[in-house]
Order: C-alpha cells, then sequence, then structure tokens
C-alpha cells in the first residue's frame, strides 16, 4: 500500500536513531515528570526505566515476526495483506487518530509552558501559531529533514539533560528518592505500563520499516532509542526528585524551568533558565514535526495518494484547532492522566502486537494448508 | 466577530490547498477513495477549526 507515496526516503540508522531518542526523551520537559511523581512518588524515576522495558520486549516481538515474514513491509502493508484493505485503512485511521490526539495535547501543553514562563505577554495564539508553523516546515522537508534535524539536535539534548541534572547537584537531597518503591510496588509496575504510552517509537518504527537505508538495523534503532531516552527521562526525574520533593510534583507543571532556574555554581554561573528554553523549544518542535510528519505519511498510504506533503496543512490545522479546544491547561493535564496514559498504551503498543501476532497465525496457517 | 473573521481565512485557505489537491486527483483518475479523502479532511479541519474559533474569538 505505502508503495503509492513518491517521498520513499531513505535514511540512516543514526539518523533514524537520533529521531526517535529525541522524540521519547522530549517527554522530560513537559508533563511526564509531574505524572510520575504524582503516580509513583519517589518511585518517579522508575517509571520511565519500566516503560522502556516493556516497550523493547514489545518492539522486538513485532520487528522478529516482520524480519521472518513480512521482510520490507510497514504493519499498514502486513495489515492490509493479511487482513484485507479495509482493515489497514481502520488501522491508519486509528493511528493517525492517536497521534493527532497526541500532538494536540503536546502542543497545548508547550505553549502553555512557553507562554506562562518566559513570554508572559504573548497571546498564546501567536505563540503557538508559529510553533505550529515550523513544525509544519520541519514535517514538510520530509523524513529526510526531521532526521537531519534530529541529528543535529541530538548532542545538544543529550548534554542537555545531563548538564542540568549536573549543575543542580548542589541542590540534591539523596534522601528524598527513599522509599525506594515510593507509593509501593504495584502502583509502580502499573505507572511503568501506562508510561509506555509516550514511548511511541514502537508503532513509527513499524511504520518507518520501508524508509531504512538498512532494514536490518532498525532492531538496533529500536532498542537503542527507546533505552537511552529511557534512561534520559529517567536521570532527568532522579535529579528533579533529589531537588523538588515527590509530594510536591503536582503542583509544578513546568519541571524543566524549575530545575534550570535552581542552578547556582557561583555567581558566573547562575540562572542559566534562558539557555535550557532553547532546548526545551526545539525538541517540543521536533516532536511535533516527527508527528506531522507520520500523520500525512500514513494518510497518504491508507488513501494512495501519490504524496503526503497535502495532507500536512490540513493535519497541521486540525492539531492547532484541537489543542486550542480546552478552555485551560488543567483541563489538558486532565485529559492527560485519566484518559491518555492510562488507555494509549493499548494503542501503541497493543495495535502492532495484535497486528503482527494476528498476521502471524494466518501467514503460519496458510503455509501450514499449502504445504499439506 | 472580526476578529473570527479574520482567523478563518488560514483555515479557509488550508481548504481551498486540500479541496485542489482532490480536484487534481480527480483528474489524475486516482481511486475514488482518494480523491474523497482530500474533501473530507479538507472538510473535516475548516469545520473543526471554524467552531474551536467561532467559541474562542467570539465569547
Amino acid at each position: 500500500m505505502t508503495q503509492h507515496v513518491e517521498e520513499k526516503a531513505s535514511v540512516g540508522a543514526k539518523e533514524l536513531t537520533a529521531v526517535f531518542t529525541v522524540y521519547t526523551a522530549s517527554h522530560a520537559f513537559l508533563g511526564f515528570p509531574r505524572y510520575a511523581g504524582e503516580t509513583a512518588y519517589e518511585a518517579g524515576w522508575m517509571l520511565p526505566l519500566i516503560a522502556g522495558a516493556i516497550s523493547i520486549a514489545a518492539f522486538l516481538a513485532v520487528d522478529a515476526v516482520i524480519a521472518r515474514r513480512f521482510p520490507g513491509m510497514d504493519i499498514i502493508e502486513i495489515a492490509t495483506t493479511c487482513f484485507g484493505k479495509v482493515s489497514g485503512t481502520l488501522v491508519s485511521l486509528c493511528i493517525v487518530a492517536f497521534l493527532l490526539a497526541t500532538n494536540a495535547m503536546v502542543f497545548r501543553e508547550f505553549s502553555e509552558n512557553v507562554v506562562s514562563t518566559v513570554l508572559p505577554f504573548t497571546p498564546i495564539f501567536l505563540v503557538g501559531g508559529l510553533a505550529m508553523l515550523t513544525a509544519l516546515y520541519i514535517a514538510w522537508m520530509g523524513l529526510e529533514g526531521i532526521a537531519r534535524t534530529a541529528y543535529i539536535l541530538f548532542p545538544v539534548l543529550l548534554v542537555g539533560i545531563v548538564s542540568l541534572c549536573v549543575l543542580t547537584v548542589n541542590w540534591w537531597h539523596p534522601a528524598w528518592l527513599f522509599p525506594v518503591f515510593g507509593r509501593g510496588l504495584p502502583a509502580v509496575l502499573q505507572g511503568g505500563l501506562h508510561a509506555c504510552s509516550l514511548v511511541l517509537n514502537v508503532v513509527l518504527l513499524t511504520i518507518v520499516y520501508p524508509h531504512a537505508h538498512n532494514p536490518k538495523d532498525l532492531r538496533r534503532v529500536g532498542v537503542v532509542s527507546i533505552a537511552l531516552s529511557s534512561v534520559l527521562v529517567s536521570m532527568f526525574i532522579m535529579a528533579y526528585q533529589m531537588v523538588f520533593p515527590a509530594p510536591g510534583s503536582p503542583s509544578s507543571p513546568f519541571p524543566l524551568y524549575q530545575l534550570a532556574r535552581m542552578i547556582y555554581v557561583g555567581r558566573y554561573m547562575q540562572r542559566l533558565e534562558s539557555v535550557y528554553v532553547f532546548l526545551w523549544v526545539t525538541a517540543a518542535l521536533a516532536k511535533l514535526a516527527v508527528s506531522l510528519w507520520a500523520m500525512g505519511y500514513i494518510l497518504a498510504s491508507a488513501c494512495e495518494w501519490p504524496s503526503f506533503r497535502p495532507a500536512l496543512p490540513a493535519m497541521a490545522m486540525l492539531c492547532f484547532a484541537l489543542g486550542m479546544w480546552p478552555p485551560n491547561v488543567g483541563l489538558v493535564l486532565h485529559v492527560y492522566d485519566v484518559y491518555y496514559m492510562p488507555w494509549g498504551w493499548l494503542l501503541n503498543l497493543g495495535m502492532p502486537l495484535a497486528v503482527a501476532g494476528l498476521a502471524f497465525a494466518i501467514r503460519g496457517r496458510k503455509r501450514g494448508i499449502h504445504h499439506a | 466577530m472580526l476578529k473570527f473573521l479574520a482567523a478563518m481565512v488560514i483555515p479557509l485557505y488550508v481548504l481551498v490547498y486540500t479541496a485542489l489537491y482532490g480536484r487534481w486527483l480527480t483528474k489524475r483518475r486516482a481511486p475514488a477513495k482518494a480523491a474523497a479523502a482530500a474533501y473530507a479532511l479538507a472538510g473535516l479541519s475548516f469545520a473543526v477549526s471554524a467552531v474551536i474559533f467561532w467559541r474562542l474569538f467570539t465569547r
């Protein structure tokens, strides 16, 4: 099905690793540290690690099926080949709707963060509109453009997160990480499973299969990007919880900004938040651009369009409008906590696993009948 | 009301752009669902933007 989309970019393993690491690690700057602190208290830093482990296992299972039975095909092509065109279109539309909801939420959260912290007198429409325009431009450049942007951004993000953690070392209180399991092991494990909703690498990796320069490298790309982003987010939450005690997490919606404001390493090394705001904005824009590209690409594949680009302005407009729908950011956080996190993993991990598992069973049965 | 009308210029442009793409697909004898999807996406993005912008700019 995807053979109809002309823009078949070919991207190397390093660039894809950078794209997916930036994509997931950017949650460190959004609402996830708040959610982790609220769900697991002192064990909030464990959630990304648990989610990473579950996501890696799910990705390896899907990857094994694709490599053995459907080489060179993406998850939508597999659904179309095994279950028919209608099912393939349905799978595509479900993924697009999920990405649209994710993007609208990230967009609103990001715009509110910028307006509340650094641009208090600027209308949110202007901040959001410029952000969406930039994301649209990056997505318009296609996967190769996104990959190059992410590849340049990747070291900056890496150095940024590590330096932010290290520069606040004089404020750390390691005792605030105890008791180790916070609200208890069941709550931590459940929180870890729910945190899988944010590791969209699994569903996106199954879509970029035909774009990999060498599809055999994708297993390494998946494992490295999920593991690295989980460790980065976990490290950030750990540093954050050593500076601000976990019970206070629900009342702090801007973790990166708060942590950056705490930096004081002498008279000449203080108040570095303006530096980190660039990092925060760039990472959020890269995330928005990847989601926009993925939505356009999947829609173009499902509708047999020759190009994904004409879908992008309408998708960006939908994201912008849906992001502005909630009257306040509190409602966005409520939707995030009550609907998105507890159920998002079903679509993110469950859908690729179900499609790959059923396709494997059907292909196996057909082969069995054929050999008999 | 004026703010709403001004804000609707962009969704209108997106509607025209996506609908023209749908018309181009029809002329190119693409599958029927390809053109229909383009028109549906154009209509959906315009309608959603109109509802939300109306709520934002006229209350």
